[in-house]
This record gives C-alpha cells, structure tokens and sequence, in this order.
C-alpha cells in the first residue's frame, strides 16, 4: 500500500466496514503514513462530533417535563382546577319564594342573576372627566421597571 | 517505550473500541493509558511481521483483561453482537466479491447485491449461537470462529433461498423484488415501448404480487430454482405489457412502427445481470448506493451522512450541504480542527468586547448543533427518496 488510503477506504475502515485483515493492512499503512492517519483522526472526529447529537443528555428542563411525576402531578393539578372551576360555575339553589316548599331547590334554567354591576364602572366615569386630577398619587413622577422587563447590570 | 509503538497500539485498541464499543461495555476506560501500559511490554521482535506483532500484542491484552469471563457476561448485548455482525457482513462481502457468481445470484439477485452471501437475522443468531458461545479469548477468536462459519454456512444453496422463499421470508423476497424493478423497467420499455414510471410501477407491483402467490403456493415446477422463479417473473411482466401494448394500440397514442422496432430486439438473456440490463440504465436505480444503507442502524446512517459531508466528491454532498456551507464550515473547523468556538469567531469577526465574544460563541455554538440535526434529517430524506424512487 504505498500510496494513500483514499476516502472510501477511511470511511470503510473506520465504519467497520473492512474485514480484520483489511484493518491490519491499514494500520500498517497509517502507521508510516503521517498523512492517512491525520485523515482518519479527522474523519473520526467529524464522526463522533455529529454523533453526539444523539448521546448528548437533555436538558434538566426537558428530563423534568419527561418525568412520569411532572406528568402525573401536571394531570392533577388539570383535573383539580377543572373541577373547582366547574364546581364555582354552578348556581347557588334559590329558595322558591312564597312557596309552600321553601327548600326545594330550583333547576339552573330558571336562575336569573341578580343585578349586573360592570367591574369598569369605576373607570368609566374617570374616563368621562379626562381634566380630574388624582390627587393621591404622589410618586407620578418616579419610574418604576416592571419587574418582568427588568434586567439587573451584571 | 517509543512513541511510535505507542501510536501503533493506541491505534490498534481505538480501532478495538470502534468494532465492540469495549468502553461503552466496561472491559476499559481509558485507552490512551492501556496503550500506554501495553507499549511497555510488548515491543515489536526483530524481523516480526506487523499483523504478527499485532495479534500477539492484543491477545496479550486480552488475556489480561480475563476476556473469557467478560464475553461470557457480554455476548448477549447488543453492542458486541453488532461488533460481531460487522465482522461477519465485512467477511460476506469479501467473500462476494471475490468468488464466482451463483446461480441463485445470477437470476435473483439485485445488480451488484447478493443473496448467497446475505446474512438474515435466522444465521446470524446461528452462527452466534452454534460458533460464537463460551471459550472466546479475545477478538482475534471471534474472528475466526466467524471465519468458521462463514465457511461452514455460506454461499447459501439455491435450495435454501427458493424454500425461504416459499416460507415467505421477507428477508429474501425483498431482494427479488428489488430485482424485479430494474427487470420491469427494461421489458416494459422493450416491449410496450412505455418508460412512464406509473405504468411501470404498476407493472412491477403486480408481477411481484402474483409471483409470490404462486411460489408460496407451490404453482412452479417442483422442484423449483431460482431461475424458474425469474422466468416465471418474465412470463408475468411480458403478459402485462401485452395487455398495455393492446391498450395502446386501442388509444392509438403511441406509434406502433417505434414500438414494433423496439421489440425486434428483444433478448431475454440480456437481462440477467449484463451490461445491458445495468441498473445506470433505468433510473428508479439510478442512483442505488441508497439500497444498501441498513436504515435501522443509527450509527450506519450516520457514518454514511458523514462520508457525504466530509468528500467533496461524493454525489450527494452539494444537496447535503446546500443553504449550510458556512455553519458546515465552522462545524469542520470545530470538530475536526479542534478550533474552539472563541477562536472561530474572532477568525471572522476580529476580537470582540467580552459581551458580544459570549453572545457570539452562544449562537453559534447552537448553530452548528441545529445544523447537525438539520443535516441529519436532510440526509435522511436524501437517501429515502433515492430508495423509494
């Protein structure tokens, strides 16, 4: 084998494609030819640097949301806000006024709730005098970062 | 101790290591220093044969490693059946290459493959079972216990192959048929004069259908070879294409003196295996390095996908590449230059204040890992749509 191994034969050779004695061979060849053994030292890098791709350990992050646990307590945490919500979503039972039974509790179809009071009342009616001044806000003039958008100088 | 009988058999064992991923099973940890400790004993005699010295230098080292033991406990995992099997599918191929064409191969088998010296799942837990159980001292005898069995086993008998076949072993039946495409191919051109690959796909689809039923129901000669098998498989195509010839003549869209003048020449035994029927000549095997690529095996794949990046020549390396060539550049430059990602960014974007040097580094350091993924799954893609074309 007195020239160099060509890339085929790299790629054979380090993918265990040659039979023992064509190995030998080889060996026999790169251990006086500085420059097939540079190759197959690349070649082999190369190779093993895209394989970690796959030996490469996941992050904690994802081994955590993989965890059996996470997910069980991930499904509890589902089911139980479900039913509260579901539970919350439900009537008080009325009494039936001016009726003989008062405990007989009444069908969700004929609830009425009581009156609406919209939450932005409040605002509303700032909204209708622009030139009121709010007097009880003394630190308008101090900016304060939101916490989320706040990053510290390191 | 030199450095160049250290460099040797540091080699030697790295290669080792390669084949039966002996770290990874636990016989060492650290090949550097058991090449270092075997240079100091075993140091080449004057006038000793290189493989000689080889042989002698890791049987050495396997002795005193107590690799009986250790194969005892190991020859059922998977990491060192595969060493095994590589070792087995090298000697077959050789093996191939190097003998006188079967019969069996001759009729049945794709251009260029093999069914003779083919190793299916059934031999190769044979050969492990019957050749490969307790007793081995070092690799050297794992290879000539494969070597024994090779020889004991292989060529298969074309009685072997036609009764898998009649047992419906897909091992052996998907080499029939992907000896059947390129066929299909040829005939349907030659004789209906339709090189659409729709009707030939459809063709060979079915000549693989009925084939199959009728050697699983015993409707060939008795008993059967594999060249009835084949002529059986010609029978089917021809009488296919004479029912598409009749349906082109009833459409009168091809021109029946071009189809005639095509037909004139028409020898069967042109397809078996010539130059003729060459699968460069039809192009659903046009490109078939493909076929031989055991998609089941990551680290083949791999190993492949890393011959097309790293040859320039390589006929898939322009599609491989394509859209990446920088971060490909900077991931040979990581990988096999050993350069460090600090270093590859001031290659190209000159010394940078500490901040930008980090946010750099970070991104292309994610760069080149995505890069690795997207090669990978481009790579796959490649050769799938080779492999099913």
């Amino acid at each position: 084998m007195s020239k160099h191994l060509d890339k085929y034969t790299t790629f054979r050779y380090v993918s265990n494609q040659l039979t023992p004695e064509q190995e030998t061979l080889v060996q026999e060849h790169i251990s006086e030819c500085a420059k097939c053994r540079e190759e197959i030292r690349k070649y082999r890098a190369l190779s093993s640097g895209i394989g970690t791709e796959q030996s490469e350990s996941p992050s904690i992050i994802k081994l955590i949301y993989k965890s059996t646990l996470f997910r069980v307590a991930a499904s509890l945490i589902i089911v139980t806000g479900v039913t509260f919500a579901i539970m919350n979503s439900r009537p008080e039972p009325l009494p039936i006024q001016g009726g003989h039974d008062s405990g007989t509790i009444l069908s969700t179809d004929t609830y009425q709730p009581d009156t609406y009071q919209p939450a932005t009342q409040q605002a509303d009616t700032t909204m209708a005098n622009p030139h009121t001044v709010d007097t009880t806000d003394t630190e308008s003039d101090t900016f304060t970062p939101s916490p989320i958008y706040y990053t510290p100088e390191k | 101790m030199s450095e160049k009988i250290y460099d040797d058999i540091l080699e030697w064992l790295t290669k080792e290591d390669e084949r039966f991923s002996w770290r990874k099973l636990g016989l060492f940890s650290d090949i550097a220093h058991e090449a270092a400790d075997l240079a100091a004993r075993s140091l080449r005699e004057k006038g000793e044969e290189y493989s000689s010295w080889k042989q002698r230098t890791l049987n050495t080292f396997y002795t005193g490693k107590e690799f009986k033991k250790f194969y005892k406990e190991h020859k059922e995992d998977k990491l060192m059946r595969r060493g095994v099997k590589s070792i087995l599918m090298a000697r077959l191929e050789h093996l191939f290459h190097h003998s006188e064409q079967t019969d069996t191969d001759k009729y049945i088998a794709p251009e260029r493959d093999t069914i003779s010296y083919s190793l299916s799942d059934e031999n190769f837990r044979l050969i492990t079972d019957e050749y490969l159980q307790n007793g081995i001292s070092g690799t050297t005898e794992i290879t000539a216990q494969c070597s024994l069995a090779i020889g004991n086993i292989f060529p298969l008998s074309d009685s072997y192959v036609v009764e898998h076949l009649e047992r419906n072993d897909n091992f052996y039946w998907e080499k029939v048929y992907t000896r059947l495409r390129p066929m299909t191919d040829g005939f349907s051109y030659q004789i209906s004069g339709t090189n659409a690959q729709d009707n030939t796909y459809d063709i060979w689809c079915d000549t693989c259908l009925t084939l199959n039923n009728a050697v699983l129901n015993k409707k060939l000669q008795q008993p059967t070879t594999s060249k009835d098998i084949i002529s059986y498989a010609v029978g089917i195509i021809k009488n296919k294409n004479r029912e598409l010839l009749k349906g082109i003549r009833k459409g009168g869209s091809i021109s029946l003196d071009s189809v005639a003048y095509k037909v004139e020449f028409t020898q069967e035994e042109n397809f078996f295996n010539t130059e003729d029927a060459s699968p460069k000549k039809f192009s659903s095997q046009n490109k078939n390095i493909t076929n031989y690529i055991d998609f089941r095996d990551e680290e083949a794949v791999r190993h492949h996908m890393v011959l097309a990046l790293y040859n320039e020549n390589h006929p898939l390396h322009q599609e491989l590449v394509q859209g990446y060539e920088e971060t490909v550049k900077m991931l040979f430059e990581h990988y096999i230059d050993g350069i460090s990602y600090d270093d590859i960014i001031i290659k190209r974007m000159g010394s940078l204040p500490e901040k930008e040097m980090i946010k750099n580094v970070a991104r292309i350091r994610q760069e080149v890992k995505r890069v690795k993924e997207k090669l990978t799954k481009r790579f796959i893609k490649i050769i799938k749509a080779r492999k099913d074309e």
